[in-house]
């Protein structure tokens, strides 16, 4: 049977994190996730593919969300770096600190192109090249060559080789 | 350290990083990996890679959004699966839902919540079929239960985890709202309480989706702990509802589920 609580529990704060990563948006990085969770239930992927399947579905999830819209008026009326309900608001200096540190980081993601963004921010949650090209439909090989471009672009804007 | 000669060309940074991964195939390890093991600046690049990669997930972790608290799952946490189909008005029982339990963060024991939901289910049943009830779900420990299908009433229920509800409607509908109302306890319910159309509501935390068809003419009924102050209606690709349950009167609030508003 499909244990929907333990996949919950072991996948969703990843899932969340690659998607806010992804998209700059904790509001619609959320959405994604519940979308994706959603879909699970409603059509199980096969078994041992769990894993890369909610973060397929809920990368096309967040892609749709942005691209009807919806979300950029409540970016760009700063509302992003809102906390998220239930959690208590940090520290004035330390929310400062992170504000910056995430303006910073999300400049460098924003200036990827979409595709390389999601490529290498799955790669950076440990997928197999196999499960990143299947996620983006890409040919494996390619994927190799997507993230080290990606890698070497992010090092200059962040400083990654000092 | 001597550079060791090396024969060929460098390898491209694809397959320098698929060596690093593991992830070269047979005819990849052949042709690169020894030149890559012999070539200090091939070795130089991978090396490179490698504490980019480092560096960049430090990076990230230190900039990330905190995942939202109402989204842990938490023993009492339950959300449920309920469809519900067209009835046929002369046949009550044929207007009840098929309903999958999906039980999330199952405790050791079995929670208030757990406990409410047994109750409901089994007085459900009753009131749709006179028959008496199924088993109700056993109590502790909990093991996970089996999603179970039961013939019950157009209702769901769940424990709220946070302060904030969001209703994700799939479409807007021809007609139908959805009322938001009050109501006392711990527990929310959500139902479809008439009109013409079909949905599959489905709670997760924090959030309740309606899987509602285009054109559907549905009337919802949500009624909400106090422990919820606010409620976020989506729906479609479109408009935003929120409601403040501060405001909401003893008749509810009506949100209108149509496409103009």
């Amino acid at each position: 049977m499909l244990d929907v609580g333990a996949l919950f529990a072991e996948h969703h704060a990843p899932l969340f994190r690659y998607l806010s990563r992804l998209t700059g948006d904790p509001d619609v990085a959320e959405d994604a996730a519940q979308e994706a969770f959603v879909k699970l239930v409603e059509k199980p992927p096969v078994p041992g593919q769990t894993r890369a399947w909610l973060f397929r579905v809920g990368t096309h999830a967040a892609w749709q969300t942005l691209r009807t819209g919806r979300r950029r008026k409540r970016i760009l009326e700063g509302g992003v770096d809102r906390a998220p309900v239930g959690d208590a608001p940090p520290l004035p200096d330390e929310a400062a600190e992170a504000a910056r540190e995430r303006e910073r980081v999300r400049r460098a993601l924003d200036g990827l192109p979409e595709r390389d963004r999601g490529i290498l921010l799955m790669y950076q949650e440990g997928f197999k090249h196999r499960e990143i090209a299947e996620s983006f439909d890409v040919p494996v090989h390619s994927v190799g060559t997507m993230v080290s471009r990606a890698l070497r672009k992010l090092a200059l804007e962040l400083r990654l080789d000092d | 350290m001597q550079p060791t000669p090396t024969t060929g060309a460098h390898p491209e940074d694809g397959v320098l990083l698929r060596l690093l991964d593991g992830e070269a195939d047979a005819a990849e390890q052949a042709a690169a990996a020894p030149h890559a093991a012999a070539c200090a600046e091939c070795r130089a690049r991978m090396d490179a890679m490698a504490r980019r990669r480092e560096r960049l997930g430090a990076l990230l972790a230190r900039a990330d959004f905190p995942v939202p608290a109402s989204s842990a799952p938490e023993p009492g946490v339950i959300p449920l699966h309920a469809r519900r189909r067209e009835a046929a008005p002369a046949r009550p029982w044929l207007r009840a839902a098929a309903i999958i339990l999906v039980v999330l963060g199952v405790g050791a024991v079995a929670t208030p919540a757990r406990a409410w939901i047994a109750r409901w289910i089994t007085e459900a049943w009753e009131s749709v079929t006179g028959d008496e009830a199924p088993p109700a779900p056993a109590p502790a420990p909990a093991p996970a239960p089996e999603p179970a299908e039961q013939t019950a009433a157009a209702q769901v229920g769940f424990v709220p985890t946070g302060a904030e509800l969001t209703v994700v409607v799939a479409h807007a509908q021809d007609a139908g709202a959805l009322t938001v109302a009050a109501a006392p306890g711990e527990s929310a319910t959500a139902e479809v309480v008439g009109g013409t159309g079909s949905a599959d509501l489905l709670v997760l935390p924090a959030a309740l989706h309606v899987r509602n068809a285009p054109g559907s003419a549905a009337e919802y009924r949500l009624a909400l702990p106090s422990s919820v102050r606010r409620v976020r209606v989506r729906v479609g690709e479109g408009r935003e509802t929120v409601v403040n349950m501060a405001e909401v009167g003893d008749a509810g609030r009506r949100v209108e589920l149509s496409g103009g508003g």
